[in-house]
């Protein structure tokens, strides 16, 4: 059997656990495998320090082609230190890229917006955006992209002064003489549609919708990282 | 090839303790029977009575076999400090270092949000109840200074919020003895974000 060998490839820490004695359950969001898990053996009490801590970006090489594969080799690209709730933002982020995503099914999008979004808390952006940006790109890699300047069914274009609701699956349906909390201005719709994150009615929208999407994606069990953000954040 | 039921069992018994492969359980085991049955026998003695009196502190929950342990039941220690850590493990390594003569609080592990462990896993409602009833001036939150540490400290500064008058992480970065130049750059970030002033 030709053992398969991936060299140098670029790669963002998900998560880290011990494993036996000396070595490392890595799981990995790659460039260009998804997301991959691989033990690092013998790294555990390495004096030095090593990069697979979350969050890291680094380059790694492994082999094997089973669900577990052997890094052979790992180095930091970008290191990752975050505290409070830019931590639980991380967590956040790296949270759904485990429950949404199945290992080894590529998705270099989501591993670009991953990336960027770990160096734009690193950067101390404002977080809101960041993960909006990050949420939006997520829900198209998993085949749940949501069109914000056109009706459901692909009518008509989302008009400025509409009023709308948001059927997860379906889209945004036109709706007439109801006001009610679910109801969504077609202005902070298309605001989204073009990135306008500087509006706060785009931020406050989008948040609602890609919450009420992925809670639905992800079923019953709760996220654990929305714990860590602290109250009234 | 099985030799005896009864080695058998020792052998696989021995591999519960951390680092113990077959190999090592054999060679263990084969040395208790050729050369050691008196401290086979202490050893088995010593690990059935721990197993059974060993407990947690009610006070701090670190491992003891009275209702608290020696560190709580202290009276020439202060109250005004209390030093949160993940293991029993810490308490001794402190404990080792000297230096500290305040309380302690053991969670017992890490929250571990990919995990799933949460703050329910770790009693963190007994470490309110602890900070109740000692009324530290200052609460240490000496967990690691890993991702999963950092994340309880984060959410136990947050929960005990305005109870207490001061809670401290403790400072972690460019080790004693360590050159920036071969230093990782995480532990550097950290560093930075934790300097101080020079008195
Ligand atoms: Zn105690």
């Amino acid at each position: 059997m030709i053992r398969n060998r991936v060299t140098d490839e670029p790669a963002i820490v998900l998560h880290v656990r011990p494993y036996r004695e000396t070595s490392l359950l890595v799981d990995l969001q790659t460039e260009h495998h998804g997301r991959v898990a691989g033990v690092a053996r013998g790294v555990r009490h390495a004096r030095r320090g090593h990069c697979l801590q979350p969050f890291y970006g680094v380059s790694v090489s492994w082999t094997g082609r089973s669900a577990l594969v052997t890094l052979t080799s790992f180095e930091s690209r970008r290191s990752a230190w975050f505290t409070g709730n830019v931590l639980a933002s991380a967590y956040y982020a790296v949270e759904l890229v485990m429950r949404l995503t199945r290992e080894h099914e590529p998705h270099e999008r989501l591993y670009e917006a991953l990336e960027w979004l770990m160096r734009y808390l690193a950067e101390g952006h404002e977080m809101e955006i960041g993960l909006r940006q990050f949420e939006s790109v997520l829900l198209e890699e998993i085949g749940y992209a949501i069109e914000f300047d056109v009706e459901a069914g692909g009518g008509s274009a989302i008009k400025p002064n509409g009023e709308y609701r948001f059927e997860f699956g379906v889209g945004f349906v036109a709706v007439s003489g109801r006001s009610g909390p679910d109801v969504i201005m077609g202005e902070a719709l298309l605001a989204i549609a073009n990135r306008q994150w500087q509006r706060s009615d785009a931020r406050r929208v989008a948040r609602r919708i890609f919450r009420r999407s992925l809670e639905t994606l992800l079923g019953p069990r709760p996220l654990q990282s929305r714990r860590l953000l602290r109250r009234g954040a | 090839m099985t030799i005896s039921p009864l080695i058998d069992r020792l052998i696989e018994a021995l591999q519960i303790l951390p680092g113990v492969g077959s190999k090592g359980a054999q060679r263990m085991a084969l040395h208790i029977l050729q050369r050691n049955r008196e401290g086979g026998q202490r050893l088995a003695e010593v690990i059935a009575r721990a197993v059974e009196e060993v407990r947690r502190c009610d006070a701090c929950r670190t491992l003891c076999e009275e209702r608290l342990c020696s560190l709580c039941a202290d009276t020439q220690r202060g109250d005004e400090l209390l030093c949160v850590v993940e293991s029993p493990a810490d308490i001794l390594a402190i404990e080792q270092a000297g230096g500290f003569r305040g309380r302690y609080f053991v969670l017992h592990g890490h929250l571990s949000p990919i995990e799933g462990v949460g703050p329910e896993d770790l009693g963190l409602e007994a470490l309110g109840v602890r900070v109740r009833a000692l009324k530290p001036r200052e609460v240490i939150l000496a967990t690691n200074p890993t991702v999963e540490g950092e994340a309880t400290a984060h959410y136990i500064s947050d929960l005990l919020g305005n109870t207490v008058e001061r809670i401290t992480r403790i400072a972690h970065g460019v080790p004693i003895g360590g050159e920036l130049e071969y230093i990782d750059g995480g532990t550097i970030v950290h560093a930075i974000q934790g300097r101080r002033n020079i008195t």
